[in-house]
């Protein structure tokens, strides 16, 4: 019942919205017909996610289609099979940002917003901003090449190292030292990790005042080993750590959501009031969304009462 | 323009219509900055029909697992809420619950 009066005010939502922006899409000459895919679009993604009941909206015959399997999702009796699509539904959504497509939308809505963009009168210029919105996901993956890029020069100024040649009795000067200290050989295989990072910033150091101590030059010598034995890998390294490094940092937000807090009961409101006394809190909270298996329910006041 | 709460939009009718929006965007039907104009109606439709057309009230009850405030943001974590919204009753294992102060918007 409540879930029903939830399904009356989204229509009023959405309508009210979808008639407020109409100016502004008339203002920037967007064609209505955008408008109304608007609408379609959102009240078809509300509508399968069956978290209330929504009035037959008139009109179109793909409401029908649309509305039709949620009937019986709405009978409150189901709920098991509901509730599972509507968390991949939430979770998957609420990742997103502005400008990423989502798969989502089902066969019907792909096929309509193509013979929209056919249809369309600018689908030149659509089709331009199309793929320039497209072409702004993949950027990071792009700048991953410049970023490609540098390893093989520092290869290249590695390999032109040892032609001054001079540096190997360096070597060998430094290597008497050193066979002493057995600790320098652990410390050069550990060079082989990040043999890219010590690379770049040594040869940083080396080009800017390429007097510096013969210990670079010996880092360097032996670091060519390395990129001899795989650059391309390490290359590759590179570009997947930092790719991998951004992904893992996401995945570890949205990770410590998930494990910590993340349910996908929740309630969206406001305050009014919020007191303690002991381990006895009461909260009055206003304006409300409560999302709870998978259907919504809204209010105007709730008065709560948790015990710590 | 007074200003409205931007938490609805993660909602189920918010998320829907930034789907919705995301789309065509994507299809470059939509700009951006247009979308943000829609989302920003959405904030106000949504935040008035709740103020004045839901008329609903709700009590619930429950164990206080987790709170914090944070920049005027309530978050609790409650674990076995009982809730009373109207004629209906219902629990669950835990919610989560996101809320912002009911005096911010409007007054600055």
């Amino acid at each position: 019942m409540a879930s029903k009066n939830t399904g009356v005010i989204y229509q009023q939502v959405i309508d009210e919205v979808i008639s407020a922006v109409q100016k502004e899409f008339e203002d920037h000459g967007v064609d209505e017909a955008v408008l109304h895919e608007l609408q379609r679009l959102w009240e078809t993604k509300l509508i399968d996610s069956h978290v209330a009941d929504f009035p037959q909206v008139a009109g179109e015959e793909e409401y029908y289609e649309e509305a039709e399997p949620a009937i019986p999702y709405d009978q409150d009796y189901q709920p098991p099979p509901n509730p599972p699509q509507e968390d991949v539904y939430t979770t998957a959504a609420y990742t997103p940002t502005l400008g990423q497509m989502l798969p989502g939308g089902g066969p019907t809505v792909a096929a309509n917003l193509a013979s929209l963009a056919n249809s369309s009168t600018h689908a030149p210029e659509e089709a331009d901003r199309g793929i320039d919105s497209n072409f702004g996901r993949p950027q990071p993956y792009l700048y991953s090449h410049p970023g490609g890029g540098p390893p093989t020069v520092v290869n290249q100024v590695a390999a032109s190292y040892p032609p001054t040649g001079t540096i190997v009795p360096g070597q060998s000067t430094a290597n008497p030292q050193n066979p002493n200290a057995p600790n320098a050989n652990p410390g050069n295989i550990p060079q082989h990790d990040g043999a890219d990072d010590t690379l770049q910033s040594t040869i940083l150091a080396s080009e800017s005042s390429p007097m510096t101590a013969t210990l670079d030059k010996h880092a360097l010598a032996q670091s060519q080993v390395d990129g001899d034995a795989g650059p391309t890998p390490a290359v590759e390294e590179d570009e997947d750590a930092i790719n991998s490094d951004l992904d893992d940092s996401d995945d570890d937000e949205g990770n410590n959501d998930g494990t910590g807090e993340e349910t996908e009961h929740i309630i969206i409101c406001q305050y009014d009031k919020v007191t303690r006394q002991k381990n006895r809190w009461k909260c009055i909270l206003r304006d409300g969304i409560l999302l709870l298996d998978g259907k919504d329910y809204l209010f105007h006041k709730a008065t709560a009462e948790f015990e710590w | 323009m007074t200003q409205y709460y931007e938490l609805y939009r993660s909602s189920t009718i918010g998320t829907a219509l930034m789907d919705a929006l995301d789309e065509l965007i994507s299809e470059g039907l939509l700009t951006p900055q247009l979308a943000m104009r829609v989302l920003a109606q959405f904030d106000k439709s949504i935040s008035e029909a709740l103020t004045s057309k839901v008329k609903s009230r709700m009590t619930f009850k429950g164990n206080l697992r987790t709170y914090r405030l944070c920049d005027e943001v309530w978050t609790f974590i409650i674990k076995k809420p009982s809730f009373k919204l109207e004629n209906e009753e219902f629990t669950t294992d835990k919610i989560k619950i996101v809320a912002c102060n009911t005096n911010k918007p409007g007054n600055k």
